[in-house]
């Protein structure tokens, strides 16, 4: 496991692979793994709190029981988004939804591995299948809800998976769409006004938080970070919650995270499983967004080029990113960043929705 | 390794896919909605706030044509003289 921890490291600096994420979690790991260290204990009774270490009262209070590190990430995501793009073209929130059915595929995937020798409960597979969502805090948020035991296992795979994007994803884009779709130009987003920017926030963070209320940890901070940033009038809070409070919450998140995979986890079949689905789920996401947009053009007079439909995987801004480069390579007037962002963002906010259904349902 | 299948959990199982996908959905659809609603009503309030200068507007129109109107009427004149003293 030590060197598991190091090859995160080397793919964190060397490669630069997720490297906020991955190289603290590969610190974690190695930290976890060295023996008689104390630093993952945290005692049931009153009269060992003393005999805390610091990564087990890390887990205990930011995870397992107030599982309040996720929300604080949430608050700096929402700080540093901008609606603008989803509000010019908001059918392209439809894309977002379409491509959480990589969430479902791998929920079902994980249920239906009980075929081969391996059960998971329902618990564990909703952890599994948010894989699906390629939304890190949201998978470490309901893994710790759901299934604790698999929250350094999904968080691990759910980053690498997302630093792994750029691999999966050209190849499905390629595969589901031709080339003269690829060429589509679309035409440029409208501007929107400041106003619309401010009631976005407010009239999404009711309405959403009204019809699932389990999901407003996540959905309430990440508008109240987001309102801040469209406000204008609170420049230090946005830039305290879009700088210090989201890098001291991901140092401290991904450590944590790091500090689960201890070997008896990890060196497992169930690994390898939980692995495979994840990949089943973020390429079922990439082909469900492709496939969907293709299926919108048929009814919109305004066509929408079909490789924004992947970016509904909400890797962001990574997802929206490789959108743009695809359809450079096959036309190099198009420009789909900023149209790629609409189901980017939008898959952020399906995402946590699902986790809120999940830990409502399950 | 059987091929039983626990049909509890493929209900509840079957029951959270409908329901997470169809709130999902929803949820993005009810927004959509509303951002088309006020685009609507951001661009009549423009159209109402452009509106209530257009009678100052219209007035500087009819003056700037009549202004041009006399420029261009100038100008034919003398050119008519001018044609008049060359011929």
């Amino acid at each position: 496991m030590i060197a598991v921890g190091l090859a995160f490291i080397y793919l964190a600096i060397r490669q630069k692979w997720e490297p906020y994420e991955l190289l603290p979690i590969g610190m974690g790991i190695i930290v976890a793994n060295l023996p008689l260290t104390g630093l993952l204990a945290f005692p049931s009774s009153d009269a060992g709190f003393q005999e805390a270490g610091i990564f087990g009262v890390l887990f205990h209070y930011g995870l397992s029981y107030w599982n309040i590190l996720p929300p604080i990430i949430f608050l700096g995501i929402g700080a540093l988004t901008d609606f603008g793009p989803v509000i010019a073209n908001p059918k392209t929130l439809l894309l977002g939804a379409a491509a959480q059915i990589g969430i479902f595929v791998a929920f079902w995937g994980a249920l239906a591995s009980e075929q081969i020798g391996m059960v998971f409960t329902i618990e564990q597979a909703a952890a599994i299948g948010i894989i699906g969502g390629a939304d890190g805090p949201t998978t470490i948020f309901l893994s710790a809800k759901l299934a604790p035991e698999l929250l350094g296992i999904t968080a691990v795979i759910a980053y690498s998976y997302m630093a792994a994007i750029a691999f999966i994803q050209p190849p499905l884009m390629k595969l589901f769409t031709t080339k003269s779709e690829r060429r589509l130009e679309m035409l440029p987003v409208r501007e929107v006004s400041r106003v619309e920017k401010l009631v976005f926030p407010n009239v999404a963070l009711i309405l959403i938080v009204l019809v699932v209320p389990k999901s407003a940890p996540l959905i309430s901070m990440f508008m109240i970070g987001n309102l801040f940033r469209e406000s204008n009038v609170v420049p230090r809070l946005t830039s305290a919650a879009s700088n210090e409070i989201l890098n001291i919450a991901t140092i401290f998140l991904m450590l944590t995270v790091g500090t689960q995979l201890t070997a008896d986890r990890v060196f497992d079949l169930q690994t390898v499983v939980i692995l495979c689905l994840g990949l089943v789920a973020f390429s079922f996401g990439t082909i469900a967004g492709l496939l969907f947009a293709k299926l919108m053009n048929v009814f919109l007079k305004n066509k929408i080029n079909p490789l924004i439909g992947s970016a509904g995987v909400s890797a962001v801004p990574m997802a929206a990113r490789i959108s743009h480069q695809i359809g450079q390579e096959a036309n190099p007037k198009t420009f789909l960043l900023p149209h790629a962002m609409g189901p980017n963002v939008a898959g952020v906010i399906g995402s946590a929705v699902i986790a809120g259904v999940f830990i409502s349902l399950v | 390794m059987g091929t039983n299948i626990d049909i509890s959990i493929v209900v509840r199982a079957g029951f959270l896919t409908l329901v997470g996908m169809g709130t999902a959905i929803l949820l993005l659809l009810s927004l959509i909605v509303f951002i088309k609603l006020s685009e609507i009503i951001t661009k009549k309030v423009m159209i109402r706030r452009a509106g209530s200068h257009g009678g100052s507007l219209k007035g500087m129109d009819v003056k700037d044509q009549m202004v041009a109107a006399s420029v261009a009427v100038a100008v034919l004149s003398t050119q008519q003289e001018v044609y008049k003293n060359e011929g």
